[in-house]
């Protein structure tokens, strides 16, 4: 994708108007109250378009719209039922309670609820998910920044098998670097001259004699240009290596030391990303995530909606659509099913969906997870509190046409992407006119701002109030607090960057978080559940109920990877394991808290679902 | 050496005991799963969202109407959960 001076002059102007807002918001913030809920001065309908923009990440767009190039429409399950009916309880059952208990943090609620540790565990836990995640985020859309950019190096392969040109990319590392692979028939000067590769490989044995274009290629010294030889790896398998003075290097160690270095590292688009993100949310805090968020769902939506629309007049229309997605055989007979069935062979079967995601998965997200639910505490009224999020689930409801939907046209305009995450980019590319391709690229920069600064607010309050306030300060002033906030904030944009670069380097990190918040998203949800439902449940049956879930969800995840045959038998279970591991903590904390002491009737005021009016104060009854 | 070989050989076998006991049930359930046909895990879906749209319908007037923060005019948020609900209903209905 290259963008021409109008789509850079869009996307300047875009980073200006959010920066500037934020900064602007700044001067209003005054107290720790300001920064971390806005002063619980926001309106329903920005933190409605908040809620939705920063569900929605970078990855999201560029990563859903590639599973819905290969399964289709049933990736719209993750907004649905995986947003909708969670969104519509939340506003009527929890929202309420935790807004009327004025806290900051859901762990904070916790404590209020149940005890200390209870809050301690459930702090430790978001703290070190969101400051983690935050880096990851960082580094993930680093990423896909480059491959929407053609900013990363290319590596042009010259071969005669397709074998070995996949060969080869699978040794270099296929992630950080675009391919090309070229054929001796093909007219190699001129590719070189339009792609402008980093280093062009050509597998030795079909350059004896050298040919014609190598010659040439080697004269104009544009770009270096090495040969490789297939050799047998102590595997046995095929290996391949460039030959060089003294010995051999192998064909990843050949790129990095024998290829042109790139003109734009990813570390840049870390760093530029992180302080643009790190500088309103710094001045702004809460209240310049959510109003920046409003600009950023604007920008998103009108992106992924224009990609649609044109996108399918391109195609011809609707039918001429679904019949071109139709046509292309066995591989999208599913294509327009949300409901797959249990066995089916891609990872989205019914039962998955509508136990692990639609019960479990999305209700801790939607109700328990501190950088979604932060921004309703900080709504004017329990009212608007409510209308936010049902706002908010009337949007979402569009939210798969918008990003599932585009994936499905990048099949039928282009069924032959080896890369599915490369589908959309590939799809903007081909048919967005010139000019206007910064729709589109502002629209992955709102999605991927707008997940990146709720994550960093929220670690930012949660270090402040759940872990600086309540162990060293409990008798900080707001004003101290804020001073705090800012600088967590600060600490959390360099952290971030940094952990960006290292999570660069072991990839497995990213998988490992994702799995770990996973494992505790079921049994977390179970004691919110129950505490806001069930008067009867204590703070010991939580206590229990937390630990018994994370031993629950650890010790499945554990026998999974163990046995000699896999106890589960789809290859990413964690659907399952977050529906069991919340049923084992419910039951726990349920049995647990019937076998221990009632909490205290003026413990559970205001934060147990009708409580105050099953059980008013005698002074009110009286009056 | 030998000692991790040991302790990977007694991880496996541990692993291996608790998985035979899980698998029984786990396989049970899972039959049971397999044996629903689309069309009624379909029904399971819509069940869903008319338990919720039911259970909106029922909730006291106190607990869905809310004053317009600038004109206080009484804003009954039962409709805009009702709307969202049914638009569930009609996509999983159609798709």
């Amino acid at each position: 994708m290259s963008l021409n001076g109008i789509d850079f002059g869009v996307i300047f102007l875009y980073l200006l108007i959010t920066v500037g807002l934020g900064i602007y918001l700044g001067r209003r913030i005054k107290t720790g109250r300001d920064y971390f809920l806005g002063g619980r001065k926001l309106p329903w309908w920005a933190i409605g378009m908040s809620l939705v923009v920063s569900d929605i990440g970078a990855i999201d767009i560029v990563g859903i719209a590639g599973s819905a190039y290969l399964y289709g429409i049933v990736m719209g399950n993750f907004d649905w039922i995986g947003c909708v009916p969670v969104m519509v309880i939340a506003a009527f059952l929890f929202i309420p309670m935790f807004w009327k208990a004025e806290v900051s943090t859901v762990p904070e609620w916790l404590g209020l609820r149940y005890n200390l540790s209870v809050r301690t565990i459930s702090a430790v836990i978001w703290g070190a998910f969101l400051a983690c995640n935050l880096g990851i985020m960082l580094y993930a859309t680093a990423v896909m920044l480059n491959v929407l950019l053609d900013l990363n190096p290319k590596v042009m392969i010259v071969a005669e098998e397709p074998a070995v040109f996949e060969g080869v990319q699978a040794r270099v590392g296929a992630k950080d670097f675009q391919f090309y692979f070229v054929q001796p028939g093909d007219d190699i000067p001129a590719l070189v001259e339009r792609e402008d590769p980093n280093i062009v490989m050509v597998d030795a044995a079909i350059a004896q004699p050298p040919p014609v274009w190598a010659e040439a290629l080697y004269a104009t010294e544009r770009s270096p240009l090495v040969l490789f030889s297939g050799v047998s790896a102590d595997s046995g398998a095929r290996d391949w290596v460039v030959p060089i003075e003294g010995g051999e290097l192998s064909v990843a160690e050949a790129v990095g030391e024998l290829g042109r270095p790139a003109r734009w590292n990813l570390m840049y688009s870390i760093i530029l990303m992180g302080v643009v993100i790190g500088l309103y949310t710094f001045f702004g805090g809460l209240t310049a995530v959510v109003y920046t968020d409003v600009i950023q769902c604007a920008v998103m939506m009108v992106g992924c909606f224009f990609t649609l629309f044109y996108g399918i007049h391109r195609l011809g229309g609707l039918g001429a659509f679904m019949e071109a997605v139709r046509g292309l055989g066995e591989r999208t007979q599913d294509h327009f099913h949300l409901i797959l069935p249990a066995d089916t062979v891609t990872p989205y079967p019914w039962s998955g969906i509508f136990l692990g995601l639609g019960m479990v998965l999305a209700s801790a997200y939607w109700i328990g997870n501190q950088s979604i639910v932060q921004r309703s505490f900080a709504a004017r009224s329990e009212g608007e509190a409510k209308a936010a999020y049902l706002w908010g689930a009337l949007l979402k409801v569009l939210i798969p046409f918008a990003v599932v939907v585009p994936g499905i046209i990048a099949l039928a305009h282009n069924p032959n992407v080896g890369d599915a995450d490369k589908a959309m980019a590939v799809l903007i590319r081909d048919i967005m006119p010139p000019g206007l391709l910064g729709i589109f690229f502002g629209a992955f920069l709102a999605a991927l701002m707008s997940s990146v600064d709720s994550c960093l607010n929220s670690a930012a309050t949660l270090w402040t109030k759940d872990i600086y306030q309540r162990f060293f300060r409990p008798q900080a002033t707001d004003h101290h607090l804020l001073v705090v906030g800012r600088v967590w904030t600060v600490v959390f944009i360099i952290w971030g960057i940094l952990f960006g670069r290292f999570s660069a380097r072991f990839e497995s990190i990213y998988t490992l978080i994702q799995t770990l918040l996973t494992l505790f998203q079921g049994p977390s949800l179970a004691i919110i559940i129950l505490g806001v439902l069930w008067s009867r449940t204590t703070g010991h049956g939580a206590l229990a109920g937390l630990l018994s879930g994370l031993g629950c969800s650890g010790g499945l995840l554990w026998i999974n990877a163990h046995a000699s045959v896999p106890l589960f038998r789809i290859a990413d279970p964690y659907l399952y394991i977050a529906w069991w591991s919340f049923v084992i903590s419910l039951a726990v904390t349920a049995v647990v808290s019937l076998m221990t002491p009632r909490e205290p009737e003026e413990k559970l005021r205001g934060l147990v679902y009708r409580w105050d009016r099953r059980n008013p104060r005698p002074g009110k009854e009286a009056a | 050496m030998k000692s991790m070989v040991i302790l990977a050989v007694s991880a496996q076998s541990v692993a291996d005991f608790f998985a035979n006991i899980l698998r029984g049930p786990g396989e049970m359930m899972r039959q049971w799963v397999v044996a629903v046909p689309p069309p009624m895990a379909r029904g399971i879906f819509l069940a869903y969202f008319l338990l919720l749209a039911l259970w909106i319908l029922r909730l006291p007037r106190a607990e869905v109407v809310v004053a317009h923060p600038k004109t206080g005019k009484l804003v009954n948020l039962r409709y805009i959960a009702l709307l969202a609900l049914v638009s569930q209903i009609v996509i999983y209905s159609i798709f």
